[in-house]
């Protein structure tokens, strides 16, 4: 993950460093912590990503699908 | 115009990524999967104005943010209104918890600024790049890793603060970097 690289590439970011465009881990933010942050957040988000699609979703884009063909003679 | 099917597949094979940020902005599932489905008509509306072999991801995640705010302030809302309930609302799945308690982790997100939030939330989680990030919220790139950089400490340190007043100093390292048990069943 991008994120990622940039932690690896900006190892012990320690001090009171003024945010610049290059820096791209937290001032001052333990490479762990961010680390273990980086995954906390995958873990949060993942656990929604994997969720099944909900059939109001796949329904929709039935629908949305089928409203194209309103002009044709095709019957919903 | 007609939509490819292709087109279509990749929609649906982005609905679980959408799903996931519109709930890390509204705050409930059921808000957030509202916003998805408004989301998914205006896309399907506008794909005259998408260019089919671009980013179909950030051109959904960037009508999904302009459609979160933009609801935002017509109900006269701050957006920071959606903090309060974002601990409360998002379900936990005990069987996905593992060692992982991910409950500290929501308290601070909702803790800090909106736009921190969805910056962090943007490149942090859903693994877009900065300039992908700044592209969706219609910022600079700069500003954007700023907000990360705000974020991340911020959120590092809630959590660690958090821990701490639970389970002792002793317990920080270890729960912060997750290799021990110390932060279960909450």
């Amino acid at each position: 993950m991008k994120d990622n690289e940039a932690t690896n590439a900006n190892t012990g970011a320690g001090g009171a460093a003024p945010e610049t465009a290059e820096q791209t881990s937290a001032p001052g933010l333990d490479p762990a912590i961010q680390n273990a942050l980086g995954r906390e957040l995958r873990a949060l988000y993942d656990q929604v990503v994997s969720e099944p699609v909900p059939d109001r979703f796949l329904e929709l884009l039935r629908q949305l699908e089928s409203s194209e063909g309103e002009d044709q003679t095709q019957s919903k | 115009m007609a939509v490819s099917s292709e087109l279509r597949q990749q929609m649906l094979e982005l609905i679980p990524s959408l799903r996931a940020f519109a709930v890390s902005l509204c705050g409930d599932s059921e808000r957030g999967d509202d916003l998805v489905q408004e989301t998914l008509v205006k896309a399907w509306g506008n794909f005259a104005s998408f260019q089919e072999g671009t980013n179909l991801r950030a051109w959904l995640f960037t009508i999904l943010r302009n459609e979160f705010y933009s609801q935002m302030r017509k109900k006269g809302r701050e957006v920071e209104d959606v903090d309060g309930v974002y601990s409360a609302r998002l379900a936990v799945h005990p069987a996905q918890q593992g060692h992982i308690d991910l409950s500290d982790l929501r308290k601070a997100l909702a803790a800090i600024p909106a736009d921190q939030r969805e910056a962090l939330i943007l490149v942090g989680a859903t693994g877009f790049s900065y300039e992908e990030a700044a592209e969706i919220c219609g910022c600079a790139v700069g500003t954007i890793k700023s907000r990360v950089n705000r974020a991340r400490a911020r959120v590092a340190e809630l959590m660690r603060i958090e821990r701490e007043d639970e389970f002792g100093p002793d317990h920080i390292a270890g729960a912060v970097i997750g290799a021990g048990g110390a932060a279960t069943g909450r």
